[in-house]
């Protein structure tokens, strides 16, 4: 919460004189009743005086510009000890948590997820140099395009000649969904390899062949894994699912 | 042997910066409100968004019962936010210093950012007392001037309410 020098404030309504008045009434229970002589006809300027300084109006005023409680929408965060998920926490309504294998389908919880990823930074920020992902040198143009498909796409099969940055692209891809907090991460490789050694020395040893979703496809929270070419069938049956750009 | 060790829960470490937006919303009587936490690093943190209902017509002066909706929308966002920000900043155009500083009331540091034109980048002004060199008010502006962050968060929101209000984002 934060806090404020909460103040009372009146607004006062814009009293703009139209016509001759008739029917003055001054009691704030009876409606001001103005009519319209003819336009231009000069008449005097009595209900500036007339009023009161803080009258019926101005409390009506008051009264209408009460807000109602805000909705707050609490940022998810990646939970690594617990197991995947993404909390989505609501005030009042219980916390919202997602799991692998959660297949609920509530258009509430979809836009949570919307709402989650509208708020994350733009990948141009996230990329610079000074960016949260503390990227040590900047993407090569082309290279930021692959990584703007994958954060893009549900499924994507990166492909692209030797020695031209798929696997900067992968890793770049992967760490801003880290990062953002929307990503529930089902990795062929071992969970803690790819967190706690780095993205760069999971990956080593292995030819990235690409990123793909597996598990829940739903957007925004997308799960991608690193297929290396030594990969299972099974692991290549997944593989096969992705669309090839 | 295990060794016993405490648990930390994940959470944002660091300064928070608010950022405080109100826009008009799909009729001229709603008035959107939004208040975007983040870290220092841009990452959002917590999203509280309202709308209010403000009288329009002849009799009501639209610049006067804009900035006192502009005003209760921020009090109910401030009430309801959880996080607890170092820092408060507001787009320019949505209120002088003076009503900012007297009817929205902050009591942590404010700034009112000016949106980047082609040559100048973002700038800031401090509504209230400027923090002193070194808190983490000023730090965190710093860094987020650095990274680019000083008027963008504003655009998020922009986005954020268009999605959750079905308004339909300005300039589209």
């Amino acid at each position: 919460m934060i806090r404020s020098e909460r103040q009372d404030f009146c607004v006062r309504p814009r009293w703009r004189v139209l016509g001759l008045v008739r029917d003055w009434r001054p009691s704030p229970s009876e409606p001001i009743r103005v009519s319209c002589v003819a336009a231009g006809t000069p008449v005097p300027n009595r209900l500036d005086l007339a009023l009161p300084p803080c009258g019926p109006a101005a409390r009506i005023g008051v009264d209408l510009l009460s807000a109602r409680p805000a909705a707050s929408h609490r940022i998810g965060w990646f939970d690594l000890a617990s197991g995947e998920r993404i909390l989505l926490r609501r005030p009042g309504q219980g916390d919202l948590v997602e799991t692998l294998s959660d297949t609920r389908d509530d258009s509430a919880f979809e836009f949570e997820r919307r709402l989650a990823a509208i708020l994350q930074p733009p990948l141009q920020a996230l990329l610079a140099p000074s960016g949260v992902l503390d990227w040590p040198a900047p993407l090569l143009p082309f290279q930021q395009d692959g990584v703007k498909a994958l954060l893009e796409r549900r499924e994507l099969l990166l492909a692209d000649d030797m020695g031209l940055g798929k696997t900067i692209q992968a890793i770049a891809a992967l760490r801003i969904f880290f990062t953002g907090r929307r990503l529930t991460v089902h990795s062929l490789l071992r969970r803690q390899d790819l967190w706690g050694s780095g993205y760069a020395s999971s990956t080593s040893g292995h030819q990235t062949l690409g990123l793909f979703r597996c598990g829940v496809t739903r957007q925004p929270a997308a799960h991608y894994g690193v297929c290396p070419l030594t990969s299972r069938s099974s692991d290549m049956r997944l593989c096969a699912r992705m669309s090839l750009v | 042997m295990p060794i016993p060790y405490h648990r930390v829960p994940p959470s944002t470490s660091g300064p928070l910066a608010a950022y405080l937006l109100s826009t008009a919303g799909k009729t001229p009587k709603e008035l959107l409100g939004g208040l975007l936490v983040i870290d220092g690093r841009g990452q959002p943190v917590e999203f509280v968004h309202n709308c209010i209902e403000v009288p329009s017509g002849l009799l009501w002066p639209a610049p006067g019962v804009e900035a006192a909706g502009f005003a209760a929308l921020a009090h109910s966002l401030f009430e309801a936010c959880r996080a607890q920000p170092d820092l408060l900043v507001i787009e320019h155009g949505l209120g002088t210093p003076h009503y900012i500083r007297e009817k929205v009331a902050p009591l942590i540091p404010t700034c009112i950012v000016s949106q980047s034109q082609e040559d100048n980048p973002s700038t800031y002004a401090w509504v209230n007392e400027a923090p002193a060199i070194g808190t983490s008010a000023h730090l965190l502006i710093e860094e987020l001037a650095e990274r680019g962050f000083l008027h963008e968060p504003f655009d998020r929101i922009r986005r954020a309410l268009a999605e959750t209000y079905g308004t339909n984002e300005p300039g589209t």
